[in-house]
């Protein structure tokens, strides 16, 4: 089962079930750039509340899907990672997650609305003259 | 014919005595309060190496001596917690060779089966106690140290919410390994309870700062990042700086500060900056 992608605005959610596989999150990635290539948003939080483990593999995927969303002109956030998360992360070893963070879901989509505003507004329009 | 065990269940009470009064000499400090418990715990010890002399010839000599080494240990681990050192607990135990050894000499005339014999058995079960007790003191005091050591981290890290968002945790003491991964946990839980958006770690009580510390305070920021808090280092002090710099740390990762009240102004500017904005902005 793909994991649905929410559309709030211009903003994508998504929510990582905590027994998510490696195929789910490439889909994730494919949908998420996809819907972002369509115009239909400007930015993509991907909420991993749920998520008592993220192994390397994920963490790398989660990396690169912020590389290519933000080279396709949007940003991404991730929020609500727990606690033993980061710590297992870190002890991994560091830049282990290479993307922006937030605390959980409304401060996710708050700092996707700061980036994209101190970036000058939607990426596929010409700003108001 | 008479053995050990005989001799000793007919003068179980001088026995006491004189180790007490050997316990008077070797350690006047002592308190009168734990020498009376001791007093206790030592006939007890006397009376279960009667029985052990007593059975030692039939069955249960072995259950005996258990109970007897069980006896032993009991005393050693007060010792341990009264403070005594491990020298004077040694000798406590070992007083009885002497004492019933003078004993056993005296009786020698009266028709001890093989007083050598008798000798070397009672020497050997003396020393088999010395050695439990040695073995316990040290058990027991690891067993203390480990504790204080347990209390002492505790008492060391607490994480305050000092502000709406902002927590506060100081650092004093020693930071080894040990201890900065404890912080680095309390500090993330207390980010998830408090649901707070910065962190201030105030390391002015910290007494040594080098490349180790810094590579852990450079953890503890980088997991926090991925909680998205921000880590304030205040308190870093001009000889910390020194440090860091001739062995060319990078903390280019982190906000420090040099005291706590500038690292409250940075807390409070990029709370201002980062203040969760009007999501209907994106709407």
């Amino acid at each position: 089962m793909r994991v649905p992608i929410l559309r709030l605005g211009r903003v994508l959610l998504t929510s990582l079930p905590a027994d998510l596989t490696d195929q789910q999150v490439m889909d994730l990635q494919i949908d998420a750039l996809a819907l972002i290539q369509a115009g239909k948003a400007d930015g993509l939080v991907i909420d991993i509340t749920a998520a008592d483990v993220v192994d390397s593999y994920m963490a790398r995927i989660l990396s690169e899907t912020a590389k290519m969303v933000k080279i396709m002109g949007g940003v991404a956030v991730l929020a609500g990672m727990q606690p033993a998360v980061a710590l297992t992360l870190v002890e991994m070893g560091r830049g282990m997650i290479d993307m922006e963070t937030a605390f959980d879901l409304e401060g996710g989509v708050a700092k996707v609305g700061r980036m994209v505003a101190s970036r000058g507004g939607r990426h596929d329009e010409v700003p108001a003259a | 014919m008479y053995g050990v065990g005989q001799i000793l269940l007919q003068n179980r009470a001088g026995v006491l005595d004189a180790w007490l009064a050997h316990l008077r000499d070797a350690a006047p400090a002592a308190q009168p309060a734990s020498l009376q418990l001791l007093k206790l715990e030592l006939g007890t010890l006397v009376e279960k190496l009667t029985a052990y002399f007593l059975a030692s010839e039939g069955e249960g000599a072995g259950a005996a001596f258990r109970t007897v080494e069980q006896q032993a240990a009991t005393i050693s681990a007060a010792c341990a917690r009264d403070g005594l050192t491990p020298m004077e607990t040694a000798e406590l135990i070992l007083a009885l060779k002497t004492i019933a050894g003078a004993l056993l000499n005296r009786q020698a005339g009266d028709g001890i089966a093989e007083p050598d014999q008798a000798r070397a058995a009672l020497d050997a079960a003396v020393d088999k106690l010395a050695l439990i007790t040695f073995a316990t003191f040290v058990e027991t005091r690891e067993e203390i140290i480990k504790r204080q050591g347990r209390a002492l981290l505790d008492l060391a890290t607490p994480a305050l919410p000092i502000w709406r968002h902002i927590i506060l945790m100081p650092l004093v003491g020693i930071i080894d390994t040990q201890r900065a991964r404890q912080v680095m946990e309390w500090l993330l839980e207390a980010l998830a309870r408090e649901e707070a958006h910065i962190a201030i770690l105030d390391v002015t009580g910290v007494p040594l700062i080098d490349s180790r510390v810094a590579l852990h305070l450079t953890k503890t920021v980088e997991a926090a990042r991925l909680l998205g808090s921000r880590v304030i280092v205040t308190g870093i002090s001009p000889d910390a700086a020194q440090t860091l710099v001739k062995l060319d740390v990078d903390l280019s990762s982190m906000i420090t500060r040099g005291t706590l009240r500038a690292g409250l102004a940075e807390a409070f500017r990029l709370l201002g900056e980062n203040a969760k904005g009007p999501i209907e902005t994106m709407l």
